[in-house]
């Protein structure tokens, strides 16, 4: 499980997050969609404990969480399966971290670009590898920063059937933040629109 | 064969300018080219300047590496940590002002002559340098890349391996290439003064004796050592520094 309690933040005097009390649990599916500036990244980066709010507290129960970030980091001077390597390295040990990797990679249509660095890829292909990491990582927890950014429709598909297989087969619980909303509309779950700020909510 | 004529100018020009130094202030004073180079060629063919050159490389080569370790350590903790950063700054940049000589003096009292004085002169006059290069190159890596690491509980040891050491290799290379180009000097003064052995001593005996063809043998073979640094070390980490940074290396 995942409690944010009455979280605040400012950001330079400007109030980004009034109060926000969110709970996520296994097998749930939460997106938040509103306009840039709302806090919608904030919220997240703060789900994923690399922002510290200024008041309020974030409890996780969750051993295994995973995070696609805004601008997807990558090492730039490592190649995509020598990222998925750094990256899943505390996670999965060896062999089995060498074949996860190549499968996901695989997977998000990257086994041409396995040996490649992220600067000879296009904004789409750095996005598809910063997901494989995420899927490969096997996580309970799943924090999606628009995941469907960069990407064409047929991968913004694809993608979105993997998120909701691994929601679904595996209960991992998914939060994540998107503009593109269509697709998920007939998927049954929950969208939460934001509109106001300060954000204020209690889901 | 065209890559020389520049080289070959340069000595021609120096030794023309030698020639007529020997001409208008006497032999006495500066030593002709033949009579310089029949004493480097006597000196080369004995055993005293070989260890003396050992001496001084083997230093040389200690003190850089004694200094390029402290710097990735407290520079990687400073660089990582705006707070420690803030603490350790006063005290680099304190140790950056004190001249070399304070050093000298300071050691030579402390210490005696030998080994010391030279090592530590080079430590302390070459690591705020390398110092402020590793924690800055630090700071200046992406903490998006930090934050990754920290959702993914990656290790400190791939941390250091993998995302810091890379990051700072451009800044370090060029860092690295400024240390040992100054170490050799700096290696050499603090011998004349505090050291009965190594370069920096044999310029001194050489002083002591007037014996102005051997002060002149040393002078070439301490220029002929720096230029080998520079044009067999330097200039080609500096061109690799350049190049992975992305920025075209022509001069």
């Amino acid at each position: 499980m995942l409690r944010l309690e009455h979280i605040s933040k400012q950001f330079q005097s400007r109030c980004i997050l009034g109060d926000v009390s969110l709970t996520l649990a296994k097998g749930d599916l939460l997106c938040m969609t509103g306009p840039s500036g709302i806090g919608k990244t904030t919220l997240l980066e703060i789900a994923a404990g690399i922002v510290r709010p200024d008041a309020g507290s974030r409890i996780i129960r969750f051993s295994h969480m995973a995070c696609l970030l805004q601008d997807a980091p990558l090492l730039p001077w490592k190649t995509a399966l020598e990222n998925m390597d750094f990256i899943l390295s505390a996670r999965i040990s060896g062999e089995k971290r060498y074949k996860n990797s190549l499968f996901w990679l695989e997977k998000m249509g990257l086994q041409e670009a396995a040996h490649k660095k992220p600067m000879e890829m296009s904004g789409g292909m750095q996005r598809r590898l910063a997901m494989a990491a995420c899927f490969a990582g096997e996580p309970d927890l799943l924090l999606l920063d628009e995941p469907f950014a960069f990407l064409d429709a047929l991968w913004q598909a694809r993608i979105w059937e993997e998120i909701v297989a691994m929601n679904q087969k595996k209960g991992t619980a998914i939060f994540m933040v998107s503009h593109a909303t269509e697709q998920l509309r007939d998927a049954g779950i929950r969208i939460v629109p934001l509109a106001a700020s300060p954000l204020s909510i209690d889901i | 064969m065209q890559g020389c004529i520049p080289f070959i100018f340069s000595m021609g020009l120096m030794l023309t300018f030698w020639g007529f130094l020997t001409f208008f202030m006497g032999t006495g004073l500066v030593p002709s080219p033949v009579e310089t180079f029949s004493c480097l060629a006597k000196m080369l063919l004995g055993a005293s300047l070989w260890e003396n050159v050992a001496i001084s490389v083997f230093r040389g080569l200690l003190a850089i590496s004694t200094t390029l370790f402290l710097a990735l350590i407290t520079g990687i903790l400073a660089g990582l940590s705006r707070k420690t950063m803030s603490l350790i700054t006063p005290l680099v940049v304190a140790l950056q002002a004190t001249p070399p000589i304070l050093w000298i003096t300071l050691l030579m009292i402390w210490a005696g002559t030998g080994s010391t004085v030279p090592i530590a002169v080079v430590i302390a006059s070459l690591y705020p340098p390398l110092f402020f290069t590793v924690a800055q190159s630090v700071a200046s890596l992406d903490p998006r890349l930090f934050s990754l690491a920290k959702i993914y509980g990656v290790k400190n040891y791939r941390l250091l391996k993998d995302l810091i050491l890379p990051g700072i290799h451009p800044y370090l290379l060029g860092g690295l290439s400024y240390a040992l180009g100054s170490c050799w000097k700096v290696t050499a003064v603090a011998e004349f003064f505090g050291s009965s052995r190594g370069i920096g001593a044999g310029v001194y005996w050489s002083y002591r004796m007037l014996d102005m063809p051997q002060l002149f043998s040393w002078a070439i073979i301490l220029v002929g050592m720096g230029m080998g640094i520079e044009f067999g070390l330097i200039r080609p980490l500096r061109r690799r520094a350049l190049a992975q940074r992305g920025i075209d290396a022509q001069a």
